[in-house]
């Protein structure tokens, strides 16, 4: 059974405690919003919980300024033409998986909230719709990272190398992709 | 008139107005695309970046590639490259360019030429001084533009064209101007047509920068009777457009004889 707990935390102000059957161990995120959550394993006391939080408040802290200073860019709820923008991403996937020769099986064009793509064992392929809505150099990147996953499934070092010869300074693209929030 | 092959399409008050799409555009441009009729597009907007123009326009539904639009920072700093001037100092008053700028190298001192753009009341003796020092010791001057005024909130407005004046007497030499109605743009937008000039037409609602700009240069010129189009001007202007359209998607009974 999923339970919550919101507990006000000096220093640090609410604190979201979210008890998870998935969750294997403690592990503290912290949202777009600034919301701190932290999911805790069932059988794991709240006290060893807030126990982790005092432990990592200065992480919390750094992450918390660095959300400030970095600005967001919140992306429209509302879509025009989704025909075409959807046919726009295909045809880049196409074009790059063409010019790169890595190949995929299937692509499909969803209107995801959290994901700007996936690619599974199957090496089929998905984009989010939102791509149409940040820089060519962003969408790019997004579908040749998914690209490369055809060939590497994880995000080992093997997997950024091979990324990186595609498109240079690829870690730093994706800092650039993170500054872009998908509407909720 | 020879036959259009090509079209040059200016954006503000030709393809969209007052933040919505101009009717029938999208369907325009979908009647281009599946005829493979080339084009691209052509802006003066000096403040903005390629990339945010290209969201914006997704933003309403016409969904393109950034590739397609040229605007004047992009020119200049394709200009630059053709004519091997590599070290370039960018006078904005935003850093949007950056996201036009690549494979180029951007200094603060010791440039091959300074590309000035619109600074309004960022102007100041200093600064007009720091380029004026650089153009003495041999940078080249670029200028976006040479627009005398403009209306800001219904008032005139200084533009940028007097300051380049201004660098241009002082220094003495003549700026290169980029921007509408400068042949130098429309040569770099068609760039890609590569075809004859005279099968190229520019479709825009500005007289004279649109239509006689496009006319001198080689290509034909349509005006549009949306965005700023005063009919007046038209009268009392000794170059006459080629054509006159009710609005841009009225061209696709020239190009393939169909109407709406």
């Amino acid at each position: 059974m999923m339970n919550s707990k919101i507990m006000e935390i000096e220093s640090l102000g609410p604190v979201l405690f979210a008890y998870s059957p998935r969750a294997k161990r403690i592990s503290i995120s912290i949202k777009d919003t600034k919301e701190i959550r932290v999911a805790v394993p069932l059988n794991a006391p709240l006290k060893s919980a807030l126990k982790f939080v005092k432990l990592k408040e200065n992480w919390i802290k750094r992450h918390l300024l660095k959300l400030n200073s970095e600005s967001k860019i919140y992306l429209s709820k509302e879509l025009k033409n989704k025909e075409e923008s959807s046919t726009f991403i295909k045809n880049r996937l196409y074009e790059l998986s063409q010019k790169y020769g890595l190949h995929f099986k299937k692509v499909t064009i969803r209107n995801q909230k959290t994901r700007w793509g996936s690619c599974s064992q199957k090496n089929n392929i998905n984009l989010n719709i939102n791509l149409i809505q940040i820089p060519q150099n962003l969408m790019d990147y997004v579908i040749v990272h998914e690209l490369v996953h055809t060939v590497v499934k994880n995000h080992s070092y093997k997997f950024w190398n091979l990324l990186d010869q595609y498109i240079p300074n690829s870690r730093h693209v994706d800092k650039e992709l993170k500054k872009f929030v998908l509407p909720k | 008139m020879k036959k259009i092959k090509a079209l040059l399409v200016d954006l503000d008050g030709t393809i969209y107005q007052n933040g919505k799409l101009i009717d029938n555009t999208l369907i325009t441009i979908q009647k281009l695309n599946k005829n493979n009729f080339p084009f691209r597009f052509i802006t003066n907007n000096t403040r903005k970046s390629r990339q945010s123009i290209c969201l914006y326009l997704r933003k309403l539904g016409l969904i393109i590639d950034e590739s397609y639009i040229y605007t004047t920072m992009y020119a200049a700093i394709n200009y630059c490259k053709k004519n091997n001037l590599k070290k370039i100092k960018i006078i904005s008053l935003t850093d949007e360019y950056k996201n036009d700028v690549s494979d180029i190298d951007i200094v603060e001192s010791k440039p091959d030429a300074i590309i000035l753009g619109d600074l309004s009341e960022k102007f100041n003796y200093y600064k007009l001084n720091e380029i004026f020092i650089e153009l003495q010791q041999g940078a080249k001057l670029i200028a976006l533009h040479k627009n005398r005024y403009w209306l800001k909130n219904n008032n005139i407005t200084l533009d940028l064209g007097p300051f380049v004046s201004l660098l241009e007497y002082a220094s003495n030499q003549q700026a290169t101007v980029i921007g509408k109605p400068n042949k130098k743009f429309f040569e770099i937008a068609a760039h890609d047509f590569k075809m004859d000039y005279a099968n190229i037409a520019v479709i825009g609602d500005d007289i004279e920068s649109d239509v006689i700009g496009s006319i001198n240069t080689g290509m034909q010129g349509v005006l549009v009777k949306t965005g700023k189009y005063i009919e007046e001007q038209v009268e009392k202007s000794k170059i006459k457009p080629n054509y006159i359209i009710d609005s841009f998607s009225h061209i696709t009974k020239n190009l393939f004889n169909d109407e709406f």
